[in-house]
């Protein structure tokens, strides 16, 4: 084993995989960052002669507790998230193993896995920006590790050598990309997401689990209105997980998943239908974070994959939710939504929506009765019920704690909390009160991107809100008691509101157009344009790299005239630029010197003369060559005296040569070689 | 194409690793349709590419010239001088020459061998037993420029080297004469008093130009001192009372130390007799015969 002794060599190592780290640094849970953070620090400190590398008891220790530690998290070591931070923390435990060759170039594979993993989860144009600055630096390093004696850092070197060797692969790289055959289905083979991914949207309710999502500014989804009116933001519902379970107050959940082969029947590939009357078609992209969900304008009454992908989706009317299949990096729908939606009760379903939990304290009970009290209907007690919210309840983020009646606690003590404490306990108390009543989670808000037009939907506008239903009207009403608690919320969108939260909370104005007028004042900074700007890029980049797909492969060789182009055709035209490529690196790619036109001329000269047993020595010039060629063909002397004089006229003169005159002497050697024979 | 010529290429297990990822790279951009993991598999798949016609045009062209040897010891590590010549228009980077043949080992690491040119380096030798050998098959090889491919290209010199025994011993040196009677004069380049001068020929140390003389200028002269030489020894294998490769490994330490005292010597191997002598040919021809009998 050859021992890496250099220390820049290596920092340059610690320091891809702390920029590896860097994309997953929000994503991984303590354990995975701190053994990542642990090796780094170990291995910059052994580098200094700090600490020594430890000791293999030490090291299995290590990776047991590393095992130990994804298992916990993922319940799993296998499946892409228990993967991903399985090969992090592998990849870290590497760096303190040994200094040899072996473990660098171990280390540089682990990191393009790593990569791969990264690829896998998002196709945004920040991972195909990191991806290509990160294939830039592995290709340089480990043309570094092969190439030079000395392995010191310089960044710049290292930049131009690994952007060099990109742009000489780029033209594969791009070529593959367009003409490899696309499968026209998915297979379903690889072990792949386990469901597990974070997406910060949560579909259970249990007041916390939004307020560290508020405040991430992470886009969730973007939407396009294709037909209809664009609602105003204060409009703009954005539907998600409808929950109809009741366990505990403030803690609702969705009905049953359904799972395996119950699953897989409900799956459906959308039919084409036609808008109705009053729709709002739109077009949303989803990236993967959202696993199970998909969101529209309230309320979504259908849902077709634009791709015609059959992997769509699952559509259960009566508790309304949506489900589509995992493994995707990407997806776009299409869904119409209508504001009023035809839906009817039967008794289960009552039942269902009136289900409260087995406790409840008389405190609650008693406020209940109290509200309920000279009510005849269920909109008569929602508004009275709004109007017991709107007096005495504050919004913040940072609620108190609640004891153990969580319910109790927040009606009658604290009354402080956010979207999701009001809207699960204006809920249970409409289900106590005996009617039916859900609690719906989703994104109400929204911004519309001045470059492109589609609406961003961020985490920050995550929402929750309540649904009660009218057995006069025949349909369920939305009743968001978040309006009448902190009415800016819902007008400003949740973006702004969040961005501004601590102003509006602090001044106590309530005047809208005020800050109405404070969020147009941000939009207009330079850095929420740029933010839109970037939003709109990666947008364009992501939707490319999800919809360049069998069809689009079919459109593009229908433009350039090849009808109904085959996989099979694709494959040979694949082939050829695999060839074509080897032929241009032959080429292209060696040329490290530019050689001169004499130069080139002389160098075939001495080729062609090798052939007849006349080998140039490695030590005389060209004048001693062709004295001592002379020598041995005495009968073309003068010939080869005179080729000799113009050829080092050529070379030696300041003036040099054209390409005529160097193929006169090509012609001249010619003539002078056949009589050689 | 000429078997010298012919370059052999087969992945290393990194080339193996790297081409198993970028297939699992391929696989999921097909499972998942996920049109990045394909950028980065066909990515992957020209890095692949540009590695092997890289690593394959680094020998091409190459050619091992010879090795020039002086006598080596047996059991020791010595060095050789190689010669590579270089017909190719683009540099070779990072080559080895290597060998293992059943005693001797040959191992060269080169950095770089610019274009068109001859590189002249050093090959490190392992030997073992003594003996007249042949330089063994040679491989020049390499893994420039990614590690992926161990390319390689055989080379057969018909060059013959020798190792002679190694120097050990602690027998006292036979003198035929005296210490510090004086027979014979000896010239020799450094000494105490300075003799004459003699024209410079090619091959003589540059240490031993009298500069002073060249900047006169006069032409380039070697000084010559007179020093008191001990007298000749003779150095015969009967009159050692050792085992034969016991004797052998102290006539080479005896050898050397002659050469390096400026004493004549003679040296008698029964079969084989140098008569007295001394410097570089005689020591030479002294320490092959040592080798080969």
């Amino acid at each position: 084993m050859i021992d890496i002794g250099s220390r820049s060599f290596n920092l340059s190592l610690v320091f891809l995989i702390a920029i590896n780290m860097l994309p997953h640094i929000f994503e991984y849970t303590l354990p995975v960052l701190l053994v990542g953070g642990a090796c780094i620090i170990w291995r910059v400190l052994f580098e200094y002669q700090k600490v020594k590398l430890p000791v293999w008891p030490v090291k299995l220790v290590f990776v047991v507790v590393c095992l130990a530690a994804v298992y916990s998290q993922y319940g799993t070591i296998f499946g892409l998230e228990a993967g991903t931070a399985g090969i992090i923390m592998g990849v870290s435990l590497k760096l303190i193993d040994r200094n040899t060759y072996h473990d660098a170039m171990v280390v540089l594979f682990l990191v393009f896995i790593v990569l791969l993993t990264q690829v896998l989860k998002s196709q945004t144009l920040w991972i195909t920006i990191f991806a290509v600055f990160d294939v830039i630096i592995i290709t340089g390093l480990l043309l570094q590790i092969h190439s030079h004696k000395d392995l010191s850092f310089n960044p710049v070197k290292l930049l131009t050598t690994g952007t060099k060797l990109f742009l000489k692969a780029a033209p594969l790289m791009v070529l593959l990309f367009v003409v490899f055959p696309r499968l026209s289905y998915k297979l379903n083979i690889l072990p792949g997401g386990d469901g597990s991914a974070k997406s910060g949207f949560s579909d259970s309710l249990d007041p916390g689990g939004i307020s560290s999502l508020a405040l991430s500014d992470k886009v969730a989804f973007r939407s396009e209105i294709i037909k209809g009116k664009v609602p105003s933001p204060a409009d703009m519902y954005w539907r998600g997980a409808t929950l109809v379970k009741n366990t505990n107050g403030l803690k609702w959940k969705t009905a049953k998943k359904l799972k395996g082969r119950k699953y897989k029947s409900n799956i459906v590939k959308g039919t084409s239908r036609e808008p109705k009357n009053n729709d709002i078609v739109q077009k949303i992209l989803l990236p993967a974070r959202y696993n199970d969900w998909l969101f529209a304008l309230d309320v979504p009454s259908y849902f077709k994959s634009e791709q015609d992908k059959p992997l769509a989706i699952m559509y259960q009317n009566n508790i309304g939710y949506f489900m589509k299949s995992d493994n995707e990096t990407y997806s776009i729908f299409i869904a119409h939504s209508n504001l009023k939606s035809n839906m009817s009760l039967d008794i289960k379903e009552k039942n269902t929506y009136t289900q409260v939990p087995k406790q409840i304290s008389s405190k609650v009970m008693n406020l209940v009765s109290e509200l309920k009290n000279e009510t005849t209907s269920v909109e008569q007690f929602s508004a009275k019920l709004l109007k017991h919210y709107q007096e005495g309840y504050n919004y913040t983020l940072k609620p108190p704690k609640l004891s153990v009646d969580q319910l109790e606690d927040f009606l009658l003590n604290t009354k402080k909390g956010f979207c999701e404490h009001f809207a699960a306990s204006f809920s249970t108390l409409v289900r106590l009160a005996g009617y039916p009543a859900r609690v719906v989670v989703g994104f109400q808000g929204g911004e519309i991107n001045k470059y492109d037009g589609l609406i961003t939907i961020k985490d920050k506008d995550a929402h929750a809100w309540a649904e009660v239903w009218s057995e006069s009207k025949g349909q369920w009403l939305r009743y968001d008691p978040t309006q009448v608690v902190a009415p800016l919320r819902i007008t400003l969108g949740g973006q702004a509101y969040h961005e501004m939260i601590n102003d509006i909370l602090n001044s106590n104005k309530e005047d809208e157009s005020y800050w109405l007028n404070e969020k147009s004042k941000t939009n207009l900074l330079w850095l929420n344009q740029l933010d839109q700007l970037l939003v709109t890029a990666s947008t364009r980049w992501t939707r490319f790299l999800s919809e360049y797909d069998r069809t689009k492969q079919i459109k593009i060789f229908d433009k350039i005239g090849i009808k109904n182009i085959r996989p099979a055709f694709l494959i040979i035209i694949s082939l050829i630029s695999f060839i074509m490529f080897y032929f241009w690196i032959k080429v292209n790619v060696f040329k490290r010197k530019k050689i001169s036109l004499i130069d080139k001329c002389l160098n075939s000269i001495y080729m062609s003369l090798e052939k007849l047993k006349f080998d140039k020595k490695w030590n005389e010039g060209p004048e001693t060559y062709f004295n001592r060629l002379g020598a041995k063909y005495p009968e073309q002397k003068s010939e080869i005296n005179d080729l000799k004089n113009v050829l080092l006229v050529y070379k030696y003169s300041d003036q040099g040569c054209n390409k005529d005159e160097v193929n006169q002497v090509k012609l001249k050697f010619k003539k002078l070689k056949n009589k050689l024979h | 194409m000429k078997k010298r010529d012919r370059v052999y290429i087969i992945p290393t297990r990194y080339g193996l690793m790297y081409g198993a990822g970028t297939l699992i790279c391929v696989l999921y951009g097909m499972v998942y349709a996920n049109n990045l993991a394909y950028l980065l598999s066909f990515f992957l798949l020209a890095i692949f590419v540009i590695g092997m016609h890289q690593s394959n045009s680094n020998l091409k062209k190459l050619n091992l010239e010879k090795i020039n040897f002086e006598p080596i010891a047996a059991n020791s590590n010595d060095v050789a001088q190689i010669y590579i010549k270089s017909k190719s228009l683009d540099g070779h980077i990072k080559v080895y020459v290597k060998s293992k043949n059943n005693s001797d080992e040959f191992l060269s690491n080169i950095d770089q061998i610019s274009e068109s040119s001859m590189h002249v380096g050093k090959i490190n030798i392992k030997t073992g037993e003594r003996g007249k050998k042949s330089v063994p098959k040679l491989t020049v090889c390499s893994r420039y420029p990614f590690g992926l491919f161990y390319v390689w290209k055989n080379f057969k010199l018909n060059t013959q080297y020798y190792v002679y025994p190694k120097p050990e011993g602690s027998l006292p040196l036979p003198l035929q004469c005296q210490i510090g009677e004086s027979v014979g004069k000896n010239k020799v380049h450094s000494g105490d008093e300075f003799e004459q001068h003699k024209k410079y020929q090619e091959g003589s140390s540059e240490k031993r130009v009298d500069w002073k003389a060249f900047a006169r200028g006069r032409s380039k002269l070697i000084k010559e001192f007179k020093q008191n030489s001990r007298g000749d020894v003779e150095l015969n294998i009967n009159e050692i009372n050792l085992p034969r490769e016991q004797s052998l490994q102290q006539l080479s330490k005896w050898v050397l130390y002659c050469e390096k005292q400026n004493f004549n010597y003679s040296l008698d191997l029964s079969k084989f007799k140098i008569n007295s002598g001394s410097g570089l040919a005689h020591k030479r021809r002294c320490l092959k015969a040592l080798a080969e009998v």
